[in-house]
């Protein structure tokens, strides 16, 4: 293994590689919203704005509409936005990864860029995104008093990440296993529709009976919805999750995603 | 392999060739810039062994692997489980006795009281349990055993020695659900001895009959504090009347009016009766002797006569001190009496009845199956664990080194 470096020599390259690893995701994702909004308008703020006006749309729909979806006691619009930042995120993220890679292969053929940054990026500019939407809805509407302050900061960023970190995880294995056959993408549209429960953005996990409770605490996007919600919400809104079973989760799923994205990403047909 | 030219006086023009794999990254194949030479500045390199380059393997797959393998099989102490279940049961409740609920069917059986099993299960789980535990069980004995490994027992050496401590170590060795569907309550108790945890799931249980008959004691008592005082409240209305009465009676200065009155129609009646029979005799005697002597005296007599009938009849009727105004407030005063002394008759029936009923509203305490004596230690799972161990270990290394090789990548 000569070329490899040992060492102190080692570290310093393996820190090198960490620099120019992030100069090069910064790149990308300045590279991605520039593609996506170029430069009209509010130019890159729509990254920010996009969720704003779908989460918004929403409160004010079921406010105007007296749909409380049970949230009754915990205020519709706050319910409403967390649940849809927590599922935008979701959604977008699994969708964006659709073929990401032969859509994206002409990057590659810089010599930093690789297939790994250009997921990391992509899902990075989502996660901060959203997570920026969020922030601005609620500080707006805490200051018109129609939802509460955030009562515990490291929930609910906690929440956050581990959505994000399960979300790409999942995504990992749906660009890999878009590029390995032909017709992922088209099940990836119901699927993502009729596991919509799974995601607890709906409902309180303490609204339901108790086996019901015991079956979707399975599910790791419901656990990181709901710490996230104990995160804003004030303690006497019961939320249930458990913080070491969504660990093992995200980390189960990404030592799955990863053997799958390196081999597909040397399987990658080019569009061109 | 190494090629030189053969006389020495010649510079030997090919470089030393070393074949070297090239280690493929999965996209465009890149080459050492260096062409080809290894790095003569690194301080360690090619070291002989078995751990040559393998740190990162060493560190998170072996190293847990190792320690885990030390701490399950060698280390960790047996943990017996004892399990008891039981279910808390009251009387389905009875009609009343005036059969205002006897349209709705009423079935004599037990039912499942659903509050007090939720009430029974937090007392289980909260420290006034322990504390029934610390003094009767002696519990803290029991969790720090010899047996008990150095990381699994009561004091231990990262925690601090008070009862808060003990009450999360209490929490994390008890637990009490209850079951979805039956509304039965389990109580698992763990502990290093097979006896303890038996001795613990008894003592929890004998601790929750105690709850139970004190709920039983505060029901009962409530409901007959407030029936004797509604007992209490109409005697003294009772007592009330009878005064007003008897203040009445004094005051007007007779017993009974009515039979005042009784008695003055029959005495006036019969006053009445004479008077005319007097009169009858004188128009007789003036009819047959008008100028008899007797005739002044009897006029005299008819004259005291009706003079005693108007008296009598003045002393019924009319005037302040009559008979007849004082029947008005008589009657009432005793149509008062009367309410009150059957207001204290039901309000008695019923504290009667609410006794009964108190008596039977009794919480039970079922215990359906009994604390057993585990002989086999349930935790830890040591093949389970070591084999999850082994596959999270694997999984941590997989990944440490996908993206150490993903970054270093970069620097190439």
């Amino acid at each position: 293994m000569s070329g490899h470096k040992w060492g102190a020599a080692g570290a310093a390259n393996f820190f090198k590689g960490a620099r120019i690893q992030l100069r090069v995701i910064s790149t990308l994702m300045i590279r991605e919203v520039l593609s996506r909004y170029g430069h009209e308008n509010i130019g890159f703020f729509w990254i920010i704005g996009e969720p704003m006006l779908l989460t918004c749309g929403v409160m004010v729909l079921w406010s105007l509409t007296n749909q409380t979806h049970g949230a009754e006691e915990v205020g519709v619009i706050p319910f409403a936005l967390t649940g849809y930042s927590h599922i935008t995120m979701w959604r977008h993220i699994a969708f964006r990864f659709i073929r990401v890679m032969s859509h994206s292969s002409a990057l590659v053929y810089h010599q930093y860029v690789k297939f790994f940054d250009i997921l990391i990026s992509k899902a990075l500019l989502e996660v901060v995104a959203i997570f920026a939407a969020f922030l601005i809805a609620l500080t707006l509407l805490w200051l018109l008093d129609l939802a509460p302050g955030i009562h515990d900061p490291l929930l609910l960023v906690g929440g956050w990440v581990f959505t994000a970190w399960f979300s790409l995880a999942f995504a990992l294995c749906v660009a890999a296993l878009s590029e390995l056959s032909e017709s992922t993408h088209q099940f990836l549209g119901p699927a993502m529709y009729l596991t919509m429960p799974l995601t607890g953005a709906f409902f309180f996990v303490d609204w339901l009976p108790p086996r019901a409770q015991a079956v979707m605490l399975w599910s790791p996007l419901v656990n990181g919805v709901e710490m996230f919600r104990a995160g804003l919400f004030p303690p006497d809104i019961a939320t249930n999750f458990d913080v070491p079973y969504l660990v093992g989760s995200c980390f189960a799923l990404t030592v799955i995603a990863l053997p799958c994205v390196n081999y597909a990403q040397r399987h990658v047909q080019s569009p061109f | 392999m190494t090629e030189q030219e053969a006389k020495p006086e010649q510079q030997p023009l090919l470089q030393q060739i070393e074949l070297r794999p090239v280690r493929s990254q999965g996209d465009l194949l890149t080459l050492d810039k260096s062409g080809g030479y290894p790095d003569n500045s690194s301080i360690l390199r090619e070291q002989p062994g078995l751990f040559r380059g393998r740190g990162l393997f060493l560190a998170t797959f072996v190293m847990p692997v190792f320690l885990s393998a030390i701490y399950l099989f060698l280390i960790a102490s047996d943990i017996y489980v004892s399990e008891a279940r039981f279910i808390i049961r009251t009387p389905a409740a009875s009609p009343g006795a005036d059969g205002v609920f006897s349209s709705v069917a009423v079935s004599q059986g037990m039912m499942r009281a659903t509050e007090e099993t939720a009430a029974v299960n937090e007392y289980i789980l909260s420290r006034d349990a322990l504390d029934v535990l610390l003094s009767k069980a002696n519990i803290r004995e029991m969790f720090h055993r010899p047996e008990a490994d150095f990381i699994n027992r009561f004091p231990n050496f990262y925690t601090k020695d008070n009862k808060e401590m003990l009450f999360k170590y209490y929490r994390k060795m008890v637990h009490a659900w209850i079951d979805y569907d039956s509304s039965i309550s389990v109580v698992s108790v763990m502990a290093f001895r097979p006896e303890d945890a038996m001795a613990i799931a008894q003592r929890l249980l004998a601790a929750a009959e105690g709850l139970v008959n004190r709920l039983n004691q505060r029901a009962n008592e409530d409901a007959l504090a407030y029936a004797n005082a509604i007992v209490d409240q109409a005697k003294g209305k009772l007592l009330d009347a009878e005064k007003k009465l008897t203040d009445y009676r004094n005051k007007a200065g007779m017993i009974d009016p009515s039979s005042e009155t009784t008695a003055a129609m029959s005495s006036i009646t019969q006053l009445s009766t004479e008077l005319s029979r007097f009169e009858a005799n004188l128009r007789e005697r003036e009819a047959l002797a008008p100028l008899s002597p007797a005739l002044d005296s009897l006029r005299e007599k008819i004259r005291a006569q009706r003079d005693e009938v108007d008296r009598q009849r003045a002393r019924l009727v009319g005037g302040n001190i009559s008979i007849a105004s004082t029947l008005a407030g008589f009657e009432q005063l005793s149509l008062d009496r009367e309410m009150a002394s059957r207001a204290l008759a039901s309000a008695e029936a019923n504290r009667e009845r609410a006794r009964q009923d108190a008596e039977r509203q009794h919480l039970y305490l079922q215990t359906v199956v009994e604390p057993h004596l585990p002989d086999q230690a349930t935790y830890p799972r040591r093949f389970l664990y070591f084999t999850l161990c082994v596959f999270a270990a694997a999984g941590l290394f997989y990944a440490a080194k996908s993206i150490k090789e993903i970054i270093e990548d970069h620097a190439l």
